[in-house]
């Protein structure tokens, strides 16, 4: 499974075939360079020194070849990791965009039951994960891998009885990776789980400190959290320990093992025939590049389990099918028609039923209802927030469904209780991804009251708005959020009134709106203060996810039914207020 | 460097450890020194034809012993090393924890968790860092340097010590350097990180707008461009960091270089010895972890001090509220409040929000002053924001007052002992806060050796015992983050039994029952009424059905007594109270109301 992961990410790189290629070639340039090095010293001490030469033009030759070498070697060297960094940077950069869109094509719904930081998680450390892959673990073992091979070559070339002998250090090495794989593995994720304890412990106990104190539990709290400390202490002196006794030591102690077995074979050979001493030179030079890379890819390893856990759960989101709609009606006048909807969440609990009604074009709907009547359910159905599996919604007498999404989403639009305002200037928040003039973003702010509000701004329309719209009120944010809906001229209108936290002033700005509006466009309104649908030219009333009654304003008082009750309690409010 | 001082207090308490590993490393750097001198007399020996068996074997013999040695020692001086650094660890943890378990809930408001949790992981690895590879760094790195260094200046040659170490001073010039950029290109590609992460969270908070204004398409370019950026970003930091191998290779080799060259010079003058030659380069090599150490040791030990500043900046807090009262027992339950004024303490403004900077101007008490007598109840009523919920906590004593304005039994509660006085009230917040563990547990959180029935017991009073027994796992089902969501008003219930289950004199329920229905919600005061005859109770609450078999019931209203009174007075007066109450009766009607009673179309 973890293989099907690995081999997918590998999979991803594909579209980078030739930076590969390049990038192993210039790092084959680069270890040839190195292991050129102590052969070129090996000549020098065996063809020149031992004879008692020192200056000549062959020597001065191989002086040349070693500086070259350098020279070639350092800047292959510099080459060969950006390549692969470049590689790595853009598998990565790949599939952040593809999360990103796979997440946006999601159904509201998904988001409903998805912790926000979970889905950001994926985009954000998981990604960063699957980088640390291609950079730390793949480049770093292909680069170490090659340059000990290359070293082998050399020893061959050199001597090949010698080059066995280093060989046989190579069991020993992979012998002693597998086996401390293998022990600090399950180690390693135990600290790691503690580790995640202790903190998730913190983070309960910080957040949870007022109950704590006023239950005297400190000490027991304390203790628990020391129990946990002093385990994961524990465990990390034991990993330190197996790090200690597995790791740099040993390889260390084979490397020298080796040495000492380079010596002897070498020893034995002189005392039969003549030798050449540069071999033993260049041979120790060998060695003491050989521990190196060794180690790093021992522990390497361990980055790649958590990178491929990563890959694995941004596969997962990758895969799941994204919302579509391929309509193509257009909406003209934006008549809307609702017949027989029922909807529920969850299947189980009905959140409107059998709800019928009928706007025609640039008429005024008030909806009213109590809190959980249904009424914002009403209006998500109407933006295609949620598909309708029973009954039927019309706009122009056409299905929601077979609607553009490019009409719906500029003829349709929605202006909620507690509105989203984007980082960014308020010019920008108005805008969003389209182009309109400083004159006709400054018209739709009048529209909506904020003229006042607008001057006021130190910088006018290129003001930032702060984190979610932090720089202005409640009520503010409400009337950006409506001149942001105005601008767009759309056909159909719902606006979500704002509740407890709107001022009278705004209050009464977002009245005199849609005043103005009655009769341009099809509004739907959901009032929580019902002064501001007096004027509608159909008021429903919403119960429990029924339509129980309708009419204009006048009628429904004469009814002396839930809407004369809802709205004497409110009348009574504002005398208590 | 100043670290390592600051921290001999933890240095001296584990001397042996660190004492031992020092003297491990420092035998481990001595007996590095003798196999390139082995090696090279055999190189001479063989070179001069001197060599026999018996020599090659003893070398041998020597090389492999060393190895053996060696090896143990490195083992050795990990353990104790590291060892020691991890326990600076803990013990810094488990400091501030304690310390944290001190603080009050100011302290919580003023730092937030994200930024107390920073310092618990980050700060603390840092630590460790300093106490660990920082040691290894600065007294391994200079100790093999400096022998190193003398054993080839002294028993080799000086002035070829010189001549090969001649590249080094200009790589670590580039080195410096590039070790600066690569510090301002990360945080460079650590914002851009930032950026990313934000506009994640931006586009998934943000997600049903930008669906409602078919912003997808938009905000994936957005996201694109950010990603991007974050790429070239990262490519920086390669760039620089691709510098630092090439540097070193050319060092290196231009060092051996020299070596080699000015060694055959002097071998062709016959005063030096291939074999010296070869132990030469063979120590050279040596020096390579030391400079590198050098440069190491200078980052873990700024990061380490930055991190040891901030965590005894946080020690070094007192805690706001001190607990140096000495009564260790209320006499009885009565209640007695004088707040002439409260404002809270050092509150910053938060960002961009006017209206809330003016408001912490005002005060958000004054002028309260009631008697409660013992095993009597009050209720507490008002608009939202009227300062019910700081009226409570004062009570609790979780912000400081002048002496005498919340006197318990007769007593100004500074005169208590913080966890006597606590253990006296039992109180139930507006927000529940359940831990991730088992309805048990969180349950007798305050007395977790109370038995099974006691606990059952206090759920029933709580009307909670019928739910739990519904749950798959009853009381052993696990709640909170990862475990069964239970409902707000389960939630709340969870909470109330609790604090019933401490049994304390006083019981205080600020709004605490509000996502349980009405029926229920009469259901459970029945209970406690019946229950807890004698307990002093405070009830905090909206729904005045709650509040209309109190004793006493305050109306507060932008942090003043408004009306006060019973209930029947209340009504009577006929001002805020009277009005709501009769709202919320037909409220009350209204939500009895059935949709099929009464289904009315007209045209």
């Amino acid at each position: 499974m973890q293989w099907r992961v690995f081999k997918r990410l590998l999979a991803a790189s594909a579209s980078w075939k030739k930076l590969w290629m390049g990038g192993c070639a210039i790092l084959l340039l680069a270890t040839a360079m190195d292991v050129l090095g102590p052969y070129l010293i090996k000549h020098f001490i065996d063809d020149y020194l031992s004879h008692g030469r020192y200056l000549d033009s062959g020597s001065v030759q191989l002086f040349v070849f070693y500086v070259a070498s350098l020279l070639i070697g350092s800047l292959a060297h510099y080459g060969a990791p950006l390549v692969f960094s470049r590689i790595a940077l853009q598998v990565v950069e790949k599939l952040r965009k593809d999360v990103f869109h796979s997440v946006l094509s999601r159904p509201v719904s998904y988001f409903d039951k998805s912790a926000t930081g979970a889905l950001v998680s994926r985009l954000s450390n998981d990604t960063e994960a699957i980088k640390e892959l291609f950079l730390n673990v793949i480049a770093n073992f292909i680069t170490n891998v090659v340059l000990v091979t290359g070293i082998f070559i050399m020893m061959a070339v050199l001597d090949f009885r010698l080059m066995l002998v280093c060989l046989a250090l190579m069991p020993l090495v992979v012998g002693a990776m597998v086996m401390y794989q293998r022990l600090s593995t399950p180690m390693f994720q135990r600290v790691r789980a503690l580790l995640s304890d202790i903190n998730a412990q913190l983070h309960e106990s910080l957040n949870g400190m007022p109950i704590i104190q006023l239950l005297n539990q400190q000490k027991r709290f304390n203790e628990r959290f020391r129990g946990t400390v002093q385990e994961h202490f524990r465990w990390r002196v034991k990993n330190v320990k197996l790090d200690g006794l597995m790791l740099r030591a040993l390889i260390d102690m084979f490397s020298m093992a080796t040495l000492a077995s380079i010596v002897y074979f070498f020893g034995n050979q002189s005392l039969q025939d003549a030798v050449e001493i540069g071999v033993l030179y260049a041979f120790i030079s060998y060695l003491g590049r050989f521990v190196e890379p060794l180690i790093e890819l021992t522990q390497r390893l361990n980055i790649m389990q958590q990178s491929l856990v990563a890959g694995q759960r941004v596969f997962e989101l990758l895969d799941t099918e994204p919302e579509r709609y391929d309509g193509v009606g257009q909406i003209k006048e934006g008549r809307i028609t609702l017949r027989n909807v029922n909807f529920s969440y969850n299947g189980e609990t009905q959140v409107l039923q059998d709800v019928s009604l009928d706007i025609p074009a640039g008429g005024m709907l008030g909806v009213v209802g109590r809190t959980g009547s249904g009424k914002s359910t009403l209006m998500q159905l109407l933006i295609r927030f949620y598909p309708v599996k029973q009954g039927e919604i019309l706009i122009d007498d056409q299905p929601l469904n077979a609607i553009s999404a490019a009409s719906l989403r500029q003829d349709v639009c929605l202006v909620e209780q507690e509105p989203f305002l984007f980082q960014g200037s308020l010019a920008d928040n108005l805008r969003l991804d389209r182009n309109y003039s400083e004159q006709e973003m400054i018209d739709a702010l009048t529209k909506a009251g904020l003229q006042s509000m607008l001057q006021r701004l130190p910088q006018g329309l290129a003001t930032p708005l702060g984190e979610r719209g932090g720089r202005l009120s409640n009520g503010e944010r409400h009337l950006v959020a409506l001149a942001r809906a105005l601008l767009r001229k759309p056909k159909v209108l719902i606006l979500d009134e704002a509740t407890a936290t709107v001022d009278s002033e705004s209050e009464a700005r977002v009245q005199q709106a849609v005043n103005r509006l009655h009769g341009e466009v099809t509004l739907i309104v959901i009032a929580h203060r019902l002064s501001t649908i007096r004027h509608a030219d159909k008021i429903i009333v919403l119960h429990h996810g029924k339509l129980v009654e309708e009419g204009d304003h006048r009628q429904l008082m004469a009814l002396e039914g839930l809407y004369q009750h809802l709205y004497s309690i409110q009348t009574a409010h504002l005398l208590a207020d | 460097m100043k670290i390592f001082w600051e921290l001999r207090g933890f240095f001296l308490r584990n001397w042996p450890p660190y004492l031992a590993a020092v003297i491990m490393l420092t035998l481990v750097a001595l007996l590095l020194m003798l196999p390139p001198h082995l090696i090279g007399t055999l190189v001479d020996r063989i070179a001069q034809q001197t060599l026999d068996a018996d020599y090659l074997m003893m070398t041998v013999g020597e090389l492999l012993g060393l190895a053996v040695l060696i090896y143990i020692f490195r083992v050795l001086w990990r353990i104790f090393l590291f060892g020691a650094s991890h326990k600076l660890a803990a013990e810094t943890r488990q400091d501030l924890y304690r310390h944290w378990t001190t603080m009050s809930p100011q302290y919580f408001r003023k730092h937030t968790t994200g930024d107390l949790m920073a310092h618990a992981t980050n700060d603390v690895e840092a630590l460790q860092m300093t106490a660990g590879e920082g040691i290894l760094a600065t007294f391994d790195g200079l100790l093999t340097g400096v022998i190193v260094l003398a054993v080839m200046m002294i028993t080799l040659s000086w002035d070829l010590t010189l001549v090969a170490l001649l590249p080094w001073p200009i790589m670590a010039i580039f080195m410096y350097q590039f070790g600066r950029s690569l510090h301002t290109g990360f945080s460079d590609a650590q914002a851009s990180f930032g950026a990313l992460t934000e506009l994640s969270q931006e586009a998934i908070s943000g997600i049903r707008t930008i669906k409602a204004y078919g912003q997808e398409e938009a905000m994936a370019r957005q996201f694109a461009e950010t990603a991007e950026t974050a790429t070239q970003a990262y490519m920086k930091v390669a760039a620089t960091d691709a510098k630092y191998e090439p540097t070193i290779v050319l060092t290196i080799g231009a060092s051996f270089l020299s070596a080699v060259t000015y060694g055959g010079w002097l071998i062709h003058q016959q005063t030096l010895t291939l074999g010296e030659l070869t132990s030469f380069t063979m120590y050279l090599g040596y020096l390579i972890w030391p400079m590198f150490a050098f440069g190491w040791m200078l980052n873990i030990a700024e990061r380490g001090s930055a991190a040891y500043d901030r965590i005894n900046r946080l020690l070094a807090e007192a805690p706001q509220i001190p607990d140096t009262g000495e009564l260790t027992s209320l006499s009885d339950t009565s209640l007695q409040v004088a707040i002439d004024e409260f404002h809270y303490p050092d509150q910053d403004p938060v960002a961009g929000d006017a209206e809330q900077n003016t408001v912490s101007l005002q005060a958000a008490l004054r002028d309260i002053h009631f008697h409660l007598a013992a095993g009597k109840t009050l209720g507490i009523t008002g608009p939202t924001g009227s300062g019910k919920t700081t009226l409570i906590k004062l009570l609790l004593r979780q912000y400081a007052l002048p002496p005498g304005s919340v006197a318990w039994g007769g007593e100004s509660v500074e005169r208590y002992q913080q966890a006597a006085f606590r253990a006296h009230i039992a109180y139930v917040p507006q927000e529940p806060f359940l831990f991730s563990t088992t309805v048990q547990e969180n349950l007798s959180l305050g007395r977790p050796e109370a038995s099974r029935e006691e606990v059952e017991n206090a759920a029933g009073l709580a009307a909670l015992h019928e739910d739990i027994e519904l749950f798959q796992n009853g009381y052993e089902t696990v709640v909170g983050e990862r475990g069964v969501t239970l409902s707000g008003g389960q939630k709340q219930r969870l909470a109330l039994s609790r604090a019933l289950l401490i049994e304390a004199p006083v019981l205080i329920l600020d709004d605490a029952l509000s996502a349980v229905d009405t029926g229920t919600e009469n259901r459970i005061l029945q209970h406690l009424k019946e229950a807890r005859r004698d307990t002093t109770t405070i009830i905090v609450s909206h729904r005045l059905s709650a509040l209309r078999h109190a004793d006493k019931i305050l109306v507060l209203d932008q942090g003043h007594i408004r009306e006060q009174g019973n209930h029947s007075e209340l009504v009577a007066q006929a001002g805020w109270y009277s009005q709501i109450y009769e709202l919320q009766q037909i409220e009350q009607d209204l939500d009895r109301l059935q949709p099929q009673d009464r289904v009315v179309q007209q045209e």
